[in-house]
């Protein structure tokens, strides 16, 4: 699917997301045939006026409440863009599903409800896209409607978000006043608010560029299987190409070795390009094990000592070993150091104990080796989470 | 649409489902199947399978059988169960059959008996601990809200309320006790017309069924009495991927479990269907 996009439509709860969405999906003529007859059915024997947001809330509780509870995700075409809506709830509680659904996202909506103040759930959703390095963000004020399409309110609710952006480290992008519930500015622009001279969100869309993916070449390996006296080290080739009879490294041992055999499903292959999933066999038939990189270009670092920002997402005592997960590697960590708390809420610094959501600078001890990329420059090595006793994800990081 | 970037586009679909059916793999080990309907998606599924493992297939592949599918299904089973040298399990829920359940007696607990129910029959009688399922978001409202590493029950159920927290490539958030299992999803991001269009590329075999004979086909196939067939002159691939591209009727359409109630499929898959 060529011209892909994945947009991570956040936002405070009651905002208007899953609206957006819907009235997006309605207006870009991407709904089959009868979906908007099983929702006038739905709206009926709730006894409620219509609602686009039901095409993404499918569960009955979620209608009933009027509540995304759950991440979900949908196609859409649009223009020349094909797009990949990701909705997310907005309800402080249900961050995790917040983060779930936005960590696979290369773009943001921010979406704000003209009619209320900008609250700290506004704010926490805007700094959860910038750690998540998600750079192109679109910020929508919704609702234009309630406020009668005023413009001096929407000058005044720009200028507001245009602080908390300055606050946080985004650079401010586009801004557009839109209705989702009526379609203002989604997929044409209004004439409801002519004082507007900026894009549709279509043409925003149509327009917007992704960053591309760093080329070094890295080759993950999940598991070594054998198979006729061959140890076939199977893993993701996830950035870069790859010839036979290159020299790799093995990280973190740092040893080099060539490529002998590259297998893809029951064949051997010349050259390989990412993404894809192989298999490789180094000369002397060398063996991997999972965990291992093969490298080359631009090599990662090794290291036991991890400087990183983290978000909390469980009840955490940082004097408990804890694994680390990144990319297939898995080692026991322990913190070496609390650098910095922050409430993700006001951005403001607070004292200890680590709560759940709050951010923090820290040092991380590994009991081997790792492999490591800072997350800038790649995204499998330079991202994990900390894992617990209970195989609960206890909080997930970005390498600095 | 130019075909290099979809062929891309396809490349990078198959190397996160083999990713995923590897880690699956390396959790679960003899602990972990593959459901096997014989349609197209899990037909594709199975491909990727042994794809990822260069060739065979290291785990049992279980076919749901309710006694109520198309003959075609069965023969097409049969012969490539035979051709790719496949450990099948046949998972049926005999006792109920014996009692004559069937779809003429109520659809909804007869999905529940001769499907969720022959599941949880082979779960406890091969220890077996994980699934690698063929479900995809675009397919049902109600399956968009999956996760690709999916927790169920003791008692299958689905707490989707508290869905586990899946970031990035990361599907280590999965604590459950003795009791429960995983449902795992490696093709949920595809559609349904990048598992044609995949399917035409790599050359998977597919059952007849999906081919149009007289004016119709059937898009989705499962049970013959509660599958319709959809009006259609798409008789070979390339065809269906033509008319996947102008369609606006859904996926499902045909299948009886989608439509009864608003929220059957919802209850359903609360209680353990796929």
């Amino acid at each position: 699917m060529p011209n892909l996009i994945k947009i991570v439509v956040a936002g405070d709860v009651n905002s208007g997301k899953s609206t957006l969405i819907g009235r997006y999906l309605y207006e870009s003529g991407s709904l089959n045939q009868g979906a908007i007859e099983d929702i006038q059915q739905v709206c009926k024997n709730l006894e409620r006026n219509f609602e686009f947001a039901y095409l993404l809330d499918s569960f009955q509780e979620e209608r009933e409440k009027e509540l995304t509870i759950n991440t979900t995700q949908c196609f859409c075409k649009s223009g020349k863009r094909n797009i990949l809506f990701i909705d997310v709830p907005g309800h402080q509680e249900l961050l995790k599903n917040m983060l779930s659904g936005a960590s696979h996202a290369d773009t943001a909506i921010l979406v704000i409800d003209i009619n209320k103040p900008i609250n700290d759930q506004t704010k926490r959703h805007a700094f959860i896209l910038k750690f998540l390095g998600i750079s192109n963000i679109i910020t929508i004020i919704n609702k234009m409607d309630i406020c009668n399409f005023n413009q001096a309110e929407f000058l005044r609710t720009k200028k507001l978000i245009l602080d908390v952006f300055k606050n946080i480290g985004i650079e401010f992008q586009e801004c557009l006043p839109v209705s989702s519930s009526q379609g203002e500015n989604l997929f044409k622009r209004s004439k409801m608010m002519p004082w507007y001279k900026g894009k549709s969100l279509k043409e925003l869309l149509d327009n917007i560029k992704i960053k591309k993916n760093p080329d070094n070449f890295r080759f993950l390996i999940q598991d070594v299987y054998k198979k006729g006296g061959e140890n076939i080290a199977a893993g993701i080739l996830s950035s870069g190409r790859i010839k036979k009879k290159s020299a790799v490294f093995v990280y973190p041992e740092q040893k080099e070795f060539r490529i002998e055999k590259i297998k893809y499903f029951n064949k051997s292959i010349r050259f390989a390009k990412a993404p894809l999933a192989i298999g490789i066999t180094l000369n002397n038939n060398y063996n991997l094990k999972r965990g291992q990189v093969l490298c080359a270009n631009h090599l990662p670092k090794i290291t036991q000592t991890i400087l990183a920002k983290i978000i909390i997402t469980r009840p955490i005592n940082p004097n408990t070993a804890l694994s680390f997960h990144c990319a297939t590697q898995n080692e026991m960590v322990k913190f070496k150091r609390v650098d910095q708390i922050w409430d993700t809420a006001n951005l403001l610094p607070k004292k200890g104990p680590l709560k759940i959501n709050d951010l923090a600078q820290v040092i991380l001890e590994t009991a081997h080796k790792v492999v490591t990329e800072k997350y800038q420059d790649s995204h499998s090595l330079g991202r994990f989470v900390l894992v617990d006793s209970r195989q609960k994800i206890s909080a997930i990081g970005v390498i600095l | 649409m130019t075909k290099n970037n979809n062929a891309e586009y396809l490349k990078a679909l198959e190397t996160e489902s083999i990713y995923i059916i590897r880690e699956a793999y390396h959790k679960y080990r003899d602990k972990l199947a593959l459901l096997w309907s014989m349609g197209k998606d899990s037909t594709a599924l199975l491909h990727l399978a042994q794809k990822a493992f260069f060739g065979k297939v290291p785990f049992p592949v279980i076919h749901i059988d309710t006694t109520y599918k198309f003959k075609e299904i069965y023969e097409f089973r049969d012969r490539l169960a035979k051709k790719y040298g496949l450990r099948l399990i046949i998972a049926k829920n005999t006792s109920a059959l014996k009692k004559n359940m069937s779809p003429a007696k109520n659809r909804y607990r007869c999905c529940q008996a001769l499907k969720t129910d022959a599941l949880k029959l082979i779960t406890k009688r091969y220890h077996l601990k994980a699934f690698l399922v063929a479900i995809r978001r675009d397919e049902h409202l109600i399956r968009a809200k999956e996760r690709v590493f999916s927790v169920r029950n003791k008692n299958f159920k689905w707490d989707w309320r508290n869905p586990s927290l899946e970031i990035w490539s990361e599907y280590s958030d999965t604590s459950m006790d003795k009791s429960s299992h995983l449902r795992i999803h490696p093709l949920l991001a595809w559609r349904e017309i990048d598992i044609w269009q995949y399917t035409k590329k790599v050359k998977i075999p597919v059952v007849n069924l999906y081919f149009s004979k007289k004016g119709n086909r059937y898009r989705s196939i499962g049970c013959q009495c509660c599958c319709q067939a959809v009006p259609s002159t798409a008789s070979n691939i390339s065809k269906i991927i033509a008319e996947l591209n102008t369609t606006k009727i859904a996926e499902r359409s045909g299948r009886c479990q989608d439509k009864e109630k608003t929220y059957m499929m919802q209850k359903l898959r609360s209680l353990g269907y796929m």
